[in-house]
């Protein structure tokens, strides 16, 4: 660095520097620059007058190598510094000097310094200063040399001013950061907070910081403490939160001003500069703040402290003041806070500010989405106790009112204790509570009482029709019963459908912190939903009550019907019987023979009503149907399937030709009378009835001119069965599934016939269903529709085979 | 002057013995049809000449299975009203409002209720056909007169 002009240097080296601490190089530098012992900046405190000598004089910055001083030394202006100061010139003078205040202060006598060269400053902000150099040497300081540290004087503030506002921008930047990193998610909030002021600790070095938020959108009047620093046991650290105008916190925060004080060790004297600087600010100092102090500097009684120095700034956003950040006694040089250190606690609080109002208005956002998302979850959770309950014939209410409130409380913040209350003639009574605090509830809470208003909130609501009511100053709404004590905000919401209101459901909470905006909506629709549900039991229980005396009356039909079927049954066979018998007699005149075969076919109509009827008394009360199996013989199979087309062929009207034939052929597969071939076993009556029932449904809805044919055979392993094929009203794919039910009948087959009552096919695939087989109806296709009974084919064993042989006869 | 019979009944075996016991019974010329679409179809010519008497079953099909079968228009719901539907067609209609109607029908008069048309009598179907044929009768003698 030799050959460049000293204030080159010192410019260089203070631009090297980008914290507080880079003043004490910058110092050094000017130290090194006049081979000194080690050089300081005096300042005057604000509110000193210079021109009077009034004030004191501290220690803004100083660099004496690794000597231990005390720093916290302050001058009063009869001091040779004070005398600069006021004489506004440069001067070098030496130890012997007169003006030099004796006794010496200590900081010299322990310096050993000899000379001390001493020039003005006017530091950035209009303060007076003073830059002095010390020497240890023999020789004092040259003319030249007075000159060099007056140039040197004249240029220090603006480089001090320099640096200190690129610490103020390095601070403003980082909180900048953690905010936006907050923002993103990066960080969380609470630890966003805790940097912010770890990087103000950095910064001010102060005794203690904190930093103090109102924690809602909404104001609350409280700010409360988020997050601190602190090197001491100060006396503040128990105070965790402030109302708006509490102390001097507090009036930050009411009035969103910043408050310096200098020192508060010297608030006592110095109350009436407070309160003209600060009206409505009342400073009180019950802390001992002096003694503290000392005992933190590790000073003894009597000695000069240093100052106590207090900054408090808001933390805004508009006219909006959501808190503050305080800052309390300086542990460096000059130990007090600066008005730059004001501006730039202010800029953060600023940053801050604006953050925390996003971070607020996103905190509700998310607050609201989250109660929305819980909401939708917990109707999933109510509607599938919905499901469940469906399926229980006893519906216990309580448990989906339970669920329905515990919904409320994950939803909307600070909710607690809350109950559902239901109507009953003109009473309400309490059907579910929820909450820890209901087991010590006065007994009166829970009992019935009139819906006669003014008598609780409920009453009201429900008289008045208010709609939801959202309380948050539960102890002052009309009509207030304290079920607890503690309630301060209540919601109350009509728990309704339609137009009609079943009772209220009433939310409540301890907290001091309003109700979201979102609750009016949620406790509405919960109220919706208990009473959507609520009218659903109603009408479950009324249709339960209904399907009790229809299952009653159904029964007493069923029996009568099949009474009817029991008592029609035998007159009817033997009517059949003797038709029968009629015709197998040779000797009957042929004339006769087709009215015979016509009142066989009547009889077999009717036989296969009557059984249809009884088949339906049974399986309408539940009654299973019960085999009685037996091997199915391909002679007799043959002789039945013959005789059901004659008797459908002489009742369908002969106009229409329709032509009813059985492919005997196709029954090779069954066993003969020599007991060969596939085994089917099926109950006799049931068989015939179902291919009677088969063939009702080809006579009646063939088109003219048509042939029913009837065959069999095996299909797949182990199945035989008989098809029905006609060419008729087409049976489309989808009407498959539902020709099986009990009661169906497609359109077409409304119109072209009065006649039945769509449960033949019904019985038919139970039938089936019984033997262990089934019902197979294929569509339409080229116009023919099959209709197939499928039984399961038997295994042929020595036993069955022996059990088929003993069976035969009964066949 | 023989008496002229409409016969519309879908049971082929009823419509044949009730018109045997009708043609049996007294002179008359009986003319059958066996869906309520035949008799719909035929109301011009029927009303161009119109019967005596009209003979109508209550539930009727309306129409046989066909793969052209007619659809019905949006009045015919049911085939348990079908006679009712003809008997009213018949005492609405200027040409044919003489022609005495008689519901023919194993449903009393009670099951119908206020069901039939205004002018339409009700007779029970039993198991013999007294009651038709005597009011067939009565009929014949007020026509012959």
């Amino acid at each position: 660095m030799k050959g460049v002009n000293p204030i080159t240097r010192l410019v260089r080296t203070a631009s090297e520097q980008d914290s507080l601490q880079g003043i004490g190089n910058i110092l050094k530098a000017i130290t090194e620059e006049f081979k000194g012992w080690g050089t300081l900046i005096w300042m005057a405190v604000p509110g000193s007058d210079v021109a009077a000598g009034e004030g004191r004089l501290f220690v803004l910055a100083y660099w004496v190598g690794d000597t231990s001083i005390p720093v916290w030394h302050e001058l009063t202006f009869k001091s040779m510094v004070g005398y600069v100061l006021r004489s506004g010139e440069a001067e070098a003078i030496d130890v012997t000097d007169d003006r030099i205040a004796k006794p010496m202060p200590q900081m010299i006598i322990d310096s050993k310094s000899t000379h001390f060269c001493l020039a003005p400053m006017r530091m950035a902000d209009g303060s007076a200063a003073v830059l002095e150099v010390y020497r240890v040497e023999d020789e004092g300081f040259e003319e030249q040399e007075v000159e060099l540290l007056e140039q040197m004087a004249a240029v220090l503030p603006a480089l001090y001013a320099s640096l200190t506002d690129r610490v103020d921008f390095h601070l403003t930047d980082q909180v900048s950061e953690i905010c936006r990193e907050a923002d993103r998610g990066k960080i969380l909030r609470e630890k966003a907070l805790q940097e912010i002021v770890d990087r103000i600790n950095d910064v001010f070095r102060p005794l203690e910081v904190a930093l103090f938020l109102e924690e809602a959108e909404a104001e609350t009047g409280i700010c409360r403490e988020v997050a601190h620093r602190m090197v001491w046991e100060g006396p503040w650290k128990e105070k965790a939160e402030y109302m708006r105008g509490e102390g001097a916190t507090g009036w930050v925060f009411e009035n969103g001003k910043t408050v310096q004080v200098v020192d508060l060790a010297h608030s006592a004297d110095d109350r009436e500069w407070i309160q003209s600087q600060y009206p409505g600010l009342e400073w009180k100092e019950p802390l001992r703040l002096r003694a503290r102090t000392l005992a933190f500097f590790k000073g003894t009684e009597g000695e000069t402290s240093p100052p106590l120095s207090w900054l408090c700034a808001p933390i805004r956003a508009g006219e909006r003041n959501f808190g503050v950040i305080r800052c309390a006694g300086a542990t460096r040089s000059p130990f007090y806070f600066d008005k730059w250190q004001a501006r730039l606690l202010e800029g953060v609080g600023i940053r801050i500010g604006a953050w925390w109002q996003n971070a607020m208005r996103s905190s509700r956002i998310e607050q609201e989405i989250r109660s929305w998302e819980k909401l939708v979850q917990g109707f999933e959770v109510m509607n599938r106790f919905v499901q469940r309950s469906l399926k229980n014939i006893i519906w216990d209410e309580s448990g989906f009112f339970i669920a329905a409130m515990k919904l409320a409380h994950d939803a909307i913040p600070n909710t607690d204790n809350s109950d559902v209350r239901l109507i009953e003639g003109n009473e309400l009574y309490t059907a579910a509570v929820q909450g820890p605090d209901w087991t010590r509830v006065p007994h009166w809470a829970t009992k019935r009482f009139p819906i006669k208003p003014p008598g609780c909130n409920a009453s009201y609501v429900i008289a008045e029709r208010k709609g939801v009511m959202v309380y948050n100053d539960a102890p002052h709404a009309p009509c207030f019963k304290p079920t607890f004590p503690e309630t301060r905000k209540l919601i109350v919401a009509p728990i309704e459908s339609g137009d009609v209101v079943y009772g209220v459901l009433c939310l409540r909470s301890k907290s001091e912190k309003p109700f979201p905006a979102n609750v009016r909506l949620i406790a509405g629709l919960l109220g919706q939903q208990l009473g959507l549900y609520h009218a659903l039991a109603l009408r479950i229980r009324s249709l339960q009550r209904v399907e009790a005396k229809n299952r009653e009356l159904i029964d007493t039909q069923a029996k009568t019907i099949g009474d009817v079927h029991h008592q029609v049954k035998s007159p009817i066979i033997s009517a059949y019987r003797a038709a029968q018998l009629l015709m197998d007699n040779r000797s009957l005149p042929q004339h006769l023979r087709p009215d015979v075969l016509r009142i066989r076919g009547m009889c077999s109509k009717v036989a296969r009503v009557v059984r249809n009827m009884g088949m339906f008394a049974d399986l309408a009360q539940g009654t299973p149907i019960r085999l009685s199996k037996v091997l199915v013989m391909k002679e007799k199979l043959l002789r039945t399937l013959n005789e059901s087309c004659a008797d459908h062929q002489i009742l369908v009207d002969p106009d229409r030709r329709i032509v009813f034939k059985v492919n005997e052929k196709s029954f090779e597969d069954l066993p003969g009378k020599d007991i060969v071939g596939k085994l089917l076993e099926a109950d006799w009556a049931l068989l015939e009835q179902s291919v009677n029932n088969v063939l009702d449904n080809a006579a009646k809805y063939s088109f003219d001119r048509t042939e029913v044919r009837v065959s069999g055979g095996s299909q797949k392993l182990g199945e035989f069965f008989i098809s029905v094929l006609n060419q008729g009203l087409e049976v489309k794919p989808e009407q498959v599934p539902k020709m099986k039910q009990r009661g169906y009948r497609g359109d077409q087959a409304i119109s072209s016939t009065g006649e039945g009552s769509g449960i033949g096919l019904w019985i038919v695939d139970e039938i089936m269903k019984a033997h262990g087989g089934y019902l197979a109806i294929t569509p339409t296709q080229n116009g023919v529709t099959d209709v197939r009974l499928v039984f399961p084919v038997v295994k042929l064993t020595e036993k069955l085979s022996n059990e088929a042989k003993s069976s035969i006869g009964r066949g | 002057m023989k008496l002229r019979v409409l016969l519309v009944e879908d049971d082929h075996f009823q419509r044949e013995n009730v018109r045997q016991a009708i043609e049996n019974a007294i002179k008359a010329e009986v003319e059958t049809k066996s869906t309520e679409w035949e008799f719909q179809r035929d109301f011009e010519a029927i009303a161009a000449n119109p019967p005596h008497v009209a003979v109508l079953d209550i539930m009727l099909r309306w129409a046989n299975p066909a793969a052209d079968m007619p659809i019905p228009p949006p009045d015919v719901t049911s085939s348990s009203e079908a006679g009712l539907r003809c008997a009213s067609r018949l005492l609405n209609d200027l040409r044919t409002r003489e022609v005495k109607v008689l519901l023919y029908s194993v449903l009393a008069k009670e099951d119908l209720g206020d069901r039939p048309p205004e002018g339409a009598d009700c007779i029970i179907k039993e198991l013999d056909f007294e009651n038709l044929i005597e009011k067939l009768k009565q009929l014949a003698a007020s026509v012959h007169k």
